[in-house]
């Protein structure tokens, strides 16, 4: 009972270890976890925030 | 204080602030490669100063005024946001194109120093420039630099403390002409064009006449040849293959796997009998096992990720770009379509991020929709397996891979020219080729361990949950059951999964197992690994001999209920459907168009459906003179998606028709 316990907590542990990853990485704007060229930190721009991170619309037209 | 590097395309500005920030940003052989701007603290070793100084790295520009949307960051940054100084890199070796931006900047009033970059490569070139005579001619302090080497940094950061709070004086007086004033724009720019024709005069002399053909241009003229370098293209990308896959790659990840396997068992002997089977099972087989599989992939994505960076190093991968953009012109698209393309080769999403410095929205639209396309980095492991299990490791399988997604984005984009029926805008693929050199070990080993690292992360991360969640998936039935043995069907999983499974018949691959990690690898294409490995509890896919030992070298297929032939078909749809879920983000915003995008998404699942069919039933056919099963359905499918793509082209000339009469 107890050993099942602890594995509970290991796993319990290990996912939310990951899933706190991928959310602090979403906050910081990265859009996927890892991208090698996207950016970690929060002057990446992509995804949703495209236009209102660096450039003007018209930039694009 | 805050330093802005600004520069003109390929200038090194991206070397230079990975070299001064410690950073590990992105850098390629080529212009065009940074499209936002970069932010990181100069490190300690190059800063004698107390206070942080602050590098901002920039899109590359030739001038203030901007086409792109990356070259407007440029611009707005420089010009709004107060950068104390200005580092503006110029590239040594091309001093004329360089120094219109750089006269540019001088009137901005904020103190600008001028790094001569690729300082290196001058005596080689035979170019000797008189600095002292140029920084006397700009009004500004000009040092040497060699940004790959480390060279002139220290006093480069020194200087840009010393010259703080300085008010720049400008060598030109432009700035006050009303820029509204096409007139007046055009004769300032000729008079600009002037002064810098007239200081490269008296600071630059040439030893060597640039019309002279150099060894270079020759082998451009092979390399770059428009029928040649095709070729050339698929043997140097099968060599790549080649190494990484069936020769390099497998002997490290002979060890790896290795590694995984005893901590696979340790883990498995700690845990000891008393544990329970479901706990015991969800941590082994679902986050060890499925995780294991995947980093077992690992070496041979290093491998190969290092190779590419000693191509595009070395400056081959700008030629494989002049190569195709001679074809991807003549389908519609944009000549600048193929950097996402290329970039996309190692992520989609910075991929059709890159599809912004595209300014006509059909191209731009049409390149977002089609670079998802190309075999990106998280496909990898996906055709590794494939390619390993089921065709002896072959490094044809990977290139041809590569040569069907371009035959698809050139088909794609005729369909889309056609459907949309508007004239391309024209527009033209400049770009200086860089020189070939050389590529460096260095760099190349860095660009692997960051992508590595980049691996790793989402293997500990998106891959575990999406691993646990589906062996939980798999461990219970909708009434929250354990699955009795041998009643996997029963599972929560394969309730989900059997739906799709069914419309997957007619490409060979019904079974719901292989429709489930078809659907997981929506949200990360290393999924697809993952779960096949979780749902056929295979903890390693590397070493083929497990599938040998569990049932012999002739039935691997029967291990996952496919031939080759729907094994290949298999993987083609797995890459040539809609990529996951975050570079489906990064195409919504760059597309700007909720249309396009649904359309986009309809598109490319349309492809992958129908190239995976083809290869299934015509696969079949030649192997085994008939028909595979659910010809008929499938080729109805097939036949659907055609005729809503006939359909969309006879409306829009219809539409066409009806305005051209209109203006008559």
């Amino acid at each position: 009972m107890l050993t099942n316990l602890i594995i509970v907590l290991i796993i319990a542990v290990i996912v939310a270890g990951a899933a706190a990853k991928l959310i602090s990485d979403r906050k910081k704007g990265g859009p996927c976890s890892g991208c090698p060229y996207s950016g970690l930190g929060d002057q990446s721009c992509h995804g949703q925030d495209h236009l209102s991170c660096d450039q003007t619309a018209e930039g694009n037209q | 204080m805050k330093i802005a590097l600004t520069g003109n395309p390929n200038s090194g500005k991206t070397t230079l602030f990975n070299a001064i920030t410690g950073k590990i940003e992105y850098v390629g052989n080529w212009p065009g490669v940074t499209i936002a701007k970069k932010e990181g603290d100069v490190k300690k070793a190059l800063n004698k100063g107390e206070s942080r100084i602050r590098v901002v790295d920039l899109p590359g520009t030739y001038s203030l005024s901007p086409f792109t949307g990356e070259e407007s960051i440029t611009s707005e940054f420089v010009k709004n946001e107060n950068p104390d100084v200005i580092i503006n890199i110029v590239d040594a070796t091309n001093l004329s194109r360089s120094l219109f931006f750089t006269t540019q900047l001088l009137e901005l009033g904020i103190p600008v120093i001028v790094a001569l970059n690729k300082c290196d490569l001058l005596h080689k070139k035979g170019i000797v420039i008189k600095r002292a005579e140029l920084a006397e001619k700009l009004g500004c302090l000009v040092i040497e630099t060699a940004s790959t080497q480390g060279h002139g940094l220290p006093e480069l950061i020194e200087q840009a403390r010393i010259v703080y709070g300085h008010q720049q004086t400008a060598p030109f007086p432009g700035l006050n002409a009303n820029v509204k004033d096409h007139a007046a724009d055009d004769r300032i720019k000729h008079e600009r064009f002037a002064f810098v024709e007239q200081l490269v005069k008296v600071v630059e002399m040439r030893n060597v006449a640039s019309n002279k053909q150099t060894g270079q241009d020759a082998a451009d003229r092979i390399i770059a040849h428009r029928v040649l370098g095709i070729p050339i293209f698929a043997a140097v990308i099968y060599v790549v293959f080649s190494i990484s896959q069936t020769h390099v790659g497998p002997l490290f990840a002979d060890y790896l796997v290795g590694w995984i396997d005893s901590f696979y068992e340790y883990v498995e002997g700690l845990m000891g009998a008393d544990v329970s089977p479901v706990l015991s099972s969800l941590l082994l087989d679902g986050i060890i096992g499925g995780v294991g599989a995947v980093m077992g992939f690992l070496p041979l994505i290093m491998v190969l990720f290092f190779l590419l960076a000693l191509l595009e190093d070395s400056g081959y991968m700008a030629r494989v770009a002049v190569v195709m953009d001679r074809y991807l012109k003549r389908v519609g698209l944009s000549g600048k379509s193929i950097i996402p393309m290329v970039i996309g080769t190692g992520c989609a999403i910075p991929g059709v991020m890159a599809t912004r410095t595209i300014r006509d929205d059909r191209q731009r639209r049409t390149t977002a929709m089609l670079t998802p396309f190309m075999p990106c980095g998280a496909k990898l492991p996906v055709i590794a397996l494939f390619a390993g299990v089921f065709f002896s490791d072959a490094a044809w399988v990977g290139t041809a891979m590569y040569f069907v997604a371009i035959l698809i984005i050139i088909t794609g984009a005729l369909i889309v020219k056609r459907i949309t029926n508007e004239g391309s805008a024209k527009s033209y693929f400049i770009m200086e080729l860089p020189d070939y050199r050389l590529p460096s070990l260095k760099r190349a080993f860095i660009s692997m361990i960051s992508r590595a690292k980049a691996f790793i992360i989402r293997a500990a991360t998106i891959i575990l949950l999406c691993n646990a969640v589906v062996h939980l998936m798999q461990t219970f039935t909708w009434s929250f059951q354990v699955v009795e043995p041998g009643m996997e069907n029963t599972s929560i999983l394969a309730g989900i999964a059997s739906p799709f499974a069914f419309l997957l018949i007619p490409l060979g691959f019904g079974a719901w197992q292989l429709a489930a990690a078809a659907i997981a690898g929506f949200i990360a294409k290393e999924n697809v690994v993952g779960v096949l490995a979780v749902v056929y509890s295979i903890t390693n896919f590397i070493d083929t001999e497990e599938f040998v030992l569990l049932s012999g070298a002739g039935d691997v297929a029967a291990v996952m209920g496919l031939t080759s032939v729907a094994a290949l078909a298999y993987l083609m749809f797995n890459l040539f459907t809609p990529p996951c879920f975050a570079a489906i983000g990064a195409m919504n915003a760059e597309m700007d168009s909720r249309n396009w995008l649904w359309a986009g998404i309809g598109f490319q699942f349309g492809v992958g459906y129908t190239v995976a069919y083809f290869v299934y039933q015509v696969g079949t056919l030649m192997t085994t003179g008939n028909f595979g099963a659910g010809v008929i359905p499938g080729l109805l499918g097939v036949m659907f998606i055609a005729g809503v793509i006939v359909f969309l082209i006879r409306r829009n000339d219809h539409k066409s028709k009806i305005e051209l009469k209109e203006a008559v």
